[in-house]
């Protein structure tokens, strides 16, 4: 077991091993691993942390790498490793720590109305329209187009104010992630009201209002014309799983 | 002489053995002395190797990124992208080391001769649908499959495992359905294209890259050399102080088992670090790249599938995600380009394109490539005019 801790390759390969599982431990404890992969799958984080520290225990049991200094590679191959560490420490506040947001959006987007009635994935129960907080799902309210036509919705999202719009409307999104932010696609809805002025990018709100039909390009897009617009606190999951509607 | 040197000398009486049952005899992969393994090592000498140079480069240009664009609603993306794509592929790496490195102590190269079928194109047939006995994605499949090529499973059979394996399987299929809304025929297209382009493409580089050819010597090849042992660490063979199945001392199970998770430990390290360059080029295109963009130049069908192909590349989704983001496509695209993306993407993206290089040549990657690329786009295309024109 000495012979681990003497060696400076094996303390360098460990220092790696260790960091990656504190800061996987650490996203896991903080429940921030939400940022970046959906919600549910956090226990493939809890097998990645078993497993480095797996790693761990067996160098210390069969120590295999011998004594000597590091090489030039042998660092860089190191920091190479050590460079998502160090990314992920930075996106836990800031900008970043609410998810993905309207610049991500303009990206990511296939247009307004690509994401209605048409989304592939869903066949959720009515009972997975809303969520905590007793609002409507906006990827529910995209995927039900038809039906909730002329209904009074409540739903929230992120802000995104377009610029080609005309003024007193906005864009409000959520992004719906399969596996992790990568992948993640947006569902979108304009919202109609004076009160859009108020908003800026990427500001979180609770949209009231009754929900529309209109229809942009050949592709049915949703429209709420809004009662009332309140902020709310980002989300602790900010994203939406197709499983949900 | 020098600790490594030495270690390169090192020989052992199970060194260059195995060659029956269409395995490769271990001396091919044998890598001159004079050329440099990957390690965690002491330095063979003074001067910097272009990878190192290369690498370096590579960590100033991200950090000095994060330092530029911290903050900013593009840096948030582009991190976001960068450590989503490394924690959706960790576990899965780390899943697949854990296999290859138990593969590695306690499946002798004996048992795996005795199991490959004698006839070359029976073993790839069988090792393309292999994916159904061990549904995993392509992050995992890749450090399993450097351990199969390294106990002498032929280079072309482990192709069609590595292509095939990330689509041919229950959990991708799940998925499929899932986003297709429990379209069957969409599903056995996928599995169907996948099964074929993975076993052409193997059939060809069996030809073109015979034996051991394709494999990198730096890599595979340098890890086969100090495989002259056959333990295949990265480590001082002054400091070997462990046995496989093939040494004379038996050792006690915990001690095998702890010799696995090094080896395991050993392939997580050396295939990561290729995981986070393609990581890291792929948050770049994800952030860079507007989606919108392909659509709108996809007019003819054979753009809409080369597009879709690219797309494919540059946004390095995992094998169970791609089919929902391929299905968004629906509105705007025929089904043929989807598919384009869903069978090609799980063979052929940029996180992956580096972890191939990690153990096969440039030569051959680039062979790889042009072949899969090849087959995918002539086999949607055809599939299209003749069956798929008017699908979405």
């Amino acid at each position: 077991m000495s012979g681990v801790l003497k060696s400076s390759v094996s303390r360098w390969r460990g220092l790696i091993l260790a960091a990656w599982a504190a800061a996987l431990g650490g996203i896991l404890i903080a429940g921030r691993y939400a940022l970046f992969i959906r919600a549910p799958l956090w226990p493939l984080l809890l097998a990645s942390v078993i497993i480095l520290g797996l790693f761990l225990v067996s160098m210390f049991l069969r120590p295999s790498h011998g004594g000597g200094r590091i090489s030039s590679g042998a660092w860089v191959r190191g920091a190479m490793l050590l460079l998502p560490v160090l990314y992920m420490g930075t996106l836990l506040s800031g900008a970043a720590a609410s998810g993905l947001n309207s610049f991500a959006l303009q990206k990511r987007s296939l247009g307004l109305g690509s994401g209605s009635d048409s989304l592939p994935f869903g066949g959720g129960s009515d009972s997975a329209a809303t969520d905590s907080g007793g609002t409507m799902n906006i990827g529910y309210i995209a995927r039900n187009l038809t039906k909730l036509n002329g209904s009074h919705v409540i739903t929230e999202g992120r802000v995104w104010m377009d610029p080609s719009l005309a003024s007193g409307q906005m864009v409000i999104f959520r992004f719906v992630v399969v596996c992790c932010a990568a992948d993640a696609m947006p569902v979108e809805a304009i919202v109609k009201s004076p009160a859009t002025a108020r908003c800026k990018n990427d500001d979180w709100v609770r949209v009231e209002g009754t929900l529309r039909v209109e229809t942009q390009q050949g592709q049915p897009v949703p429209v709420i014309d809004a009662d009332q617009i309140t902020p709310i606190a980002a989300p602790e999951e900010p994203y939406l799983s197709p499983y949900q509607f | 002489m020098s600790v490594v040197e030495k270690g390169m000398s090192h020989s052992h009486p199970g060194a260059g053995g195995g060659s029956e049952g269409g395995l490769t005899p271990l001396r091919v992969l044998n890598a001159p002395a004079h050329q440099e393994p990957f390690r965690f090592e002491v330095p063979r000498d003074r001067k910097i190797p272009f990878w190192t140079l290369a690498g370096g480069l590579f960590v100033l240009l991200a950090v000095s990124l994060l330092a530029a664009t911290h903050g900013s609603p593009e840096g948030a993306t582009m991190g976001l992208s960068f450590v989503s794509i490394i924690l959706e592929a960790l576990p899965f790496v780390m899943l697949g080391s854990l296999l290859g490195g138990l593969f590695e102590v306690f499946v002798p190269r004996e048992t795996v001769a005795r199991l490959l079928p004698k006839r070359k194109i029976l073993g790839i047939l069988v090792a393309a649908s292999l994916g159904l006995l061990l549904p995993v994605c392509e992050c995992a499949v890749i450090p399993f499959t450097r351990r199969l090529v390294r106990k002498g499973v032929p280079f072309s059979t482990a192709v069609a495992y590595l292509l095939a394996g990330p689509i041919v399987n229950v959990l991708v299929g799940s998925a499929t359905l899932m986003a297709y809304a429990w379209n069957w025929h969409v599903l056995a297209a996928r599995m169907i294209f996948g099964y074929v382009v993975a076993v052409s493409v193997a059939l060809c580089m069996d030809r073109f890259f015979p034996g051991h050819a394709a494999l990198l010597d730096s890599g595979m090849a340098g890890k086969a050399a100090e495989d002259a042992c056959g333990c295949g660490h990265d480590h001082d063979h002054h400091h070997h102080d462990h046995d496989h199945e093939h040494h004379e001392k038996p050792q006690p199970m915990w001690a095998r088992l702890a010799d696995a998770i090094n080896h395991a430990g050993d392939d997580f390290l050396s295939v990561g670090q290729f995981l986070v360059m393609g990581a890291f080029v792929a948050s770049i295109c994800q952030t860079v790249i507007p989606r919108h963009t392909f659509v709108a130049i996809a007019h003819a069908p054979a753009v809409a599938i080369m597009i879709m192909m690219g797309l494919a590349v540059v946004l390095n989704l995992c094998s169970g995600a791609d089919a929902f983001v391929a299905s968004s496509f629906r509105a705007v695209l025929p089904l043929s380009a989807q598919m384009g993306f869903m069978v090609l993407g799980p063979m052929l993206d940029l996180k992956l394109s580096a972890m191939y290089l990690s153990f096969i040549s440039k030569r051959a990657f680039v062979t790889l490539v042009v072949l899969m690329y090849s087959f995918v786009f002539v086999l949607m295309l055809t599939w299209h005019y003749l069956f798929a024109a008017g699908l979405r």
